[in-house]
């Protein structure tokens, strides 16, 4: 029996495609939340005022988020731990005209990144060390840099990953090391291919960029506030008093 | 109490039996400080000696052992009753035994019963204490301490302290026991109390020990042995409520004022810590009305143990891991386990301690976060005899979402609870279990392991006393997971650029490394294309319209006349989210029966309008059918079935 099947669009919705986006979780226990971290619809036409909504989706639970402008996005944390503890993450992203409640176009079922299948621009990898117990070696050219641990402290990286004391220890002294990197020549902040840090720093909150007649200590304030946003974003201090109160235990 | 003489074996009344200390030390015990555990409550601690005891004195291994526990609250008739078992005597005695303590009960009408089913009862002779050996469980029971009737057995427990935390659950440190014993089928009746200390009483010194019996003369000495009288035992029974009955063998504990008892909290704990044994079907317990069995216990720890209650509770049995517990237990069950060759220490194994396959197969597991067992075979010297081959299994899972690291020991029944430690300890994220089955090898875990059970400790006397080299066989199991994932893990040794994302993403990517997953039985080989027929022109088009949809014949592949009549069913439902709208559809939405929608049919007849469906039927090649009045603020998607008067002919693939 042959099948047809139409849609009509009296409202003339645009459905978008999902590469226009980019959502991010981060999953710290209890404090779970996600950001929206990339929108491009810059060949889309919408109205000035078009505004995001973005609705995150977890078993039977869902929040809808007023984002802003689609020119001005938030791209803050949003807390979503009040959310089903079980299910698929699957969010919407949704474009509505202002003031009133007719959609303009949308984004369905969009999956986070950094959800098993996304990447880092820091990497881990076992190596010998001697005495020391890591380093962190900047990548120039692939705008990446990657944590060198001492092999006979954690077999593999997996190791090294699962352990929290390291974690809280050594990413916020690696994100100084990359920052402070960054200060002796600022203008590799703006290569293409330091965009992924770049891109950090901004979801971290940190818009400003040293300059290259920054005075010594400037640079080095601008390091410590990169290091301060990112302890902040992932609670550093607060895991370890955590771990030190438990008789460090992990 | 009143016990008719006539009716028991030994004669007389049972009483009240107090000691005199002979010449010697006298003090307090100190084997109650072994099983005060900072991560178990004495719910937890109970629990464990009275399952594992039931499941050491199990009658066959082809039924369960049943434990069902209950509390009893005596009425005030029945309360009477209870005066002749704890005289006010025995009560001035215990207060006088912790004289730092005002608030002693004097009022004794709360009971916990605890009873075992499908067990052995206490076997072994009643009337003389000085005897030891294989099977003498009642003398184990009521006068040893750390030694009995379990001594270097291969059971759950073994140490002879257990006992203690019986006593300990009761205010005033007493117990009752009556038992139907399977070696002899008699009945016996049975109390003593346990305080703290040795004490002082009416101006002498007395032992903390004392026993509730029939007094009887014994070479020099007066001791006390269980009364039999089937009338006492009867009063027992009903004024108690205990539900064992004449015949049925096992032991039923009675525990006086017992310390505050959830029934809620005992059940986290038996599903936490008794997960195994019950899922294997070796153990049922009863918790009132609550009952946890094979069939029930996935089900039921679903319900009542969150994964945050179990790690409260010092465990690992989180739904993930209980699943595991489920998969693992049927690997080992079913044999479908990688075996590596005899190792003297496990820091020899290695890769070449596979085969290259097997090695292979492993590592491809672990990389897909899929479960792998491995069996281990150790020897265990025992001094007197021949070396025996032991083994044991060791599964693991590596699962990157977990939030930490879930691993256990299991040895026969035990959960070893706070095993594996130091270097047996995973250090990254999974799953691991170790089970051991075999006989031998949990007869030297056994005696190494401190009395609650918890851990091994390789300089306890009594493992150097009975085996050579037992320290290296405990380091051999302890050690095992780890080092297996260590093996299994540590060909990975790349520059890990996924590990972080969630730290250091970079944005919108998407990783070029291979996904994980099983490899295809065929390897790399291209799969076989066949030719895809061109497809079909529909002899109908369906078009959207601003308020409905329109069907008219699809110019060049229209209908022919011998295809003629078609029939058609045109479905309508409002695009809902990102769900199927046709699933999702609801009456309420809308119903084509109203007359607020428009359905002109030229050169076809309308069948029905029914919700949201529209049936009919196309008589001539230019027929046209519109329908018309939806909502113009949402989409609607139209699916039209249709057939044609002769079914078409198949394409032929060829």
């Amino acid at each position: 029996m042959p099948r047809l099947t139409t849609l009509s669009n009296p409202t003339g919705l645009k459905d978008l495609e999902k590469k226009r986006v980019g959502i991010v979780i981060v999953d710290q226990g209890a404090n779970v939340t996600y950001s929206l971290i990339r929108l491009d619809v810059s060949d889309v036409s919408l109205p000035f005022e078009t505004r995001v909504i973005v609705i995150a989706r977890r078993g039977n639970s869902e929040l809808r988020t007023d984002h802003g402008l689609a020119i001005d996005w938030n791209k803050g944390f949003i807390d979503v731990s009040e959310l089903s503890p079980d299910g698929v993450w699957t969010f919407r992203v949704l474009f509505v005209a202002p003031s009133s409640p007719k959609l303009l176009a949308a984004i369905e079922n969009v999956r986070p990144d950094g959800l098993g299948n996304s990447e880092s621009f820091i990497a881990l990898e076992p190596a010998d060390l001697g005495s020391v117990p890591w380093e962190l070696l900047v990548l120039e050219q692939d705008g990446r840099a990657v944590i060198r641990f001492n092999r006979n402290v954690f077999s593999n990286a997996a190791s090294a990953e699962a352990d929290l004391h390291f974690a809280c220890l050594v990413y916020p002294e690696a994100v100084r090391q990359l920052a402070h990197w960054h200060t002796r020549d600022p203008g590799t902040l703006s290569e293409p291919h330091w965009e992924a840090f770049k891109a950090c720093l901004t979801l971290l909150g940190v818009t400003e960029e040293p300059e290259a007649d920054n005075s010594d200590e400037e640079k080095e304030k601008w390091c410590r506030a990169v290091v301060s946003a990112f302890c902040e974003r992932f609670r550093t201090a607060e895991q370890l008093a955590e771990l030190t109160k438990a008789g460090g235990e992990v | 109490m009143t016990s008719p003489a006539s009716g028991s074996s030994y004669g007389g009344k049972a009483t009240w039996l107090y000691t005199r200390p002979a010449f010697g030390r006298t003090g307090r015990s100190l084997s109650e400080n072994n099983f005060a555990k900072e991560k178990r409550d004495w719910i937890a601690i109970l629990l464990r000696e009275v399952f594992q005891n039931g499941l050491d004195a199990r009658v066959t291994l082809d039924a369960p052992v049943t434990v069902k526990i209950s509390e009893r609250v005596l009425s005030e008739a029945d309360a009477a009753f209870v005066g002749q078992l704890i005289t006010s005597e025995h009560l001035d005695r215990f207060k006088e035994s912790v004289p730092h303590i005002h608030d002693a009960p004097k009022d004794i009408r709360h009971f916990l019963l605890i009873e075992d089913f499908g067990t052995t009862g206490l076997m072994g002779v009643t009337d003389s204490p000085d005897v030891d050996g294989k099977g003498q469980n009642w003398n184990a029971f009521w006068f040893r301490e750390g030694e009995g009737g379990k001594e270097h057995g291969s059971g759950n427990g073994g140490a002879g302290q257990g006992k203690i935390t019986y006593f300990s659950t009761s205010a005033i440190r007493t117990i009752f026991a009556y038992t139907v014993r399977n070696d002899d089928g008699r009945a016996a009746l049975f109390g003593a109390s346990s305080f703290l200390r040795d004490y002082e009483f009416q101006s002498r010194k007395w032992l903390r020990d004392s026993y509730w019996g029939v007094a009887r003369k014994n070479e020099e000495e007066t001791i006390a042995v269980p009364t039999d009288d089937a009338a006492v035992i009867k009063l027992f029974r009903d004024k108690l409520g205990v539900s064992r009955e004449p015949g049925q063998t096992g032991l039923s504990l009675i525990v006086p004022s017992p310390r505050s008892f959830s029934t809620e909290e005992a059940v986290q704990v038996t599903i936490a810590e008794f997960f195994t044994p019950i899922l294997r079907g070796d153990l049922v317990v009863f918790f009132g009305d609550t009952r946890l069995d094979a069939d029930s216990i996935m089900e039921m720890a679903d319900a009542r143990l969150t994964d945050e209650r179990a790690r409260q509770l010092h465990t690992c049995t989180t739904r993930g891991y209980r699943d595991f517990v489920k998969g693992a237990l049927e690997k080992s069950r079913l044999n479908e386990v990688e075996i590596v060759a005899p190792l003297d220490f496990m820091s020899q194994l290695s890769e070449a301690s596979f085969t290259v396959e097997a090695l292979e197969r492993l590592r491809e597991a672990i990389a897909a976060e899929l479960p792998v067992a491995v069996r281990f075979t150790v020897t265990v010297k025992p001094k007197g005899s021949g070396q025996i081959a032991c083994n044991f299994d060791v599964h693991l899972m590596c699962a990157q979402d977990l939030a930490q690291v879930e691993q256990a020991i299991v040895r026969r029944d035990l959960l070893i609870g706070e095993e594996p430690i130091g270097g047996g300890s995973l250090r990254q994220r999974a799953r691991g279990l170790t089970l051991i089955n075999d006989i031998e090898l949990s007869k030297l875990l056994l005696s190494a392991e401190e009395a609650t059970h918890l851990r091994w400790n390789t300089r306890l006397p009594r493992l150097r006393e009975y085996y050579k080299s037992g320290g290296d066989v405990v380091s051999f199991v302890r050690n095992a997971m780890a080092k297996l994932l260590e093996v299994l893990t540590g060909g990975d040794q790349k520059r890990d650029f996924k590990l972080l994302a969630k730290f250091f993403p970079v944005p919108g990517s998407a990783s070029q490394l291979q996904t994980k997953g099983k490899k295809s039985a065929r390897g790399t080989e291209p799969p076989i294309l066949r030719p895809i027929p061109p497809p079909t022109p529909k002899k109908l088009l369906l078009q959207a319209l601003t308020d409905g949809c329109r069907v008219v014949p699809n110019g060049a592949y229209a209908p022919a006349s011998t295809d003629l009549p078609i029939k058609g069913e045109l479905e309508f439902a409002y695009e809902g989210l990102d769900k199927d709208a046709f699933a999702e559809y609801d009456p309420l939405d809308f119903d084509l029966a109203d007359p607020s929608f428009t359905i002109d049919g030229t050169n076809c007849s309308i069948d029905s309008r029914v919700l949201n469906m529209v049936e009919f039927t196309a008589s001539q090649s230019d027929f046209s059918l519109q329908v018309t009045g939806f909502d113009t603020n949402l989409r609607l998607r139209a699916r039209l079935n249709y057939k044609e008067a002769v079914d078409a002919t198949t394409n032929d693939p060829e």
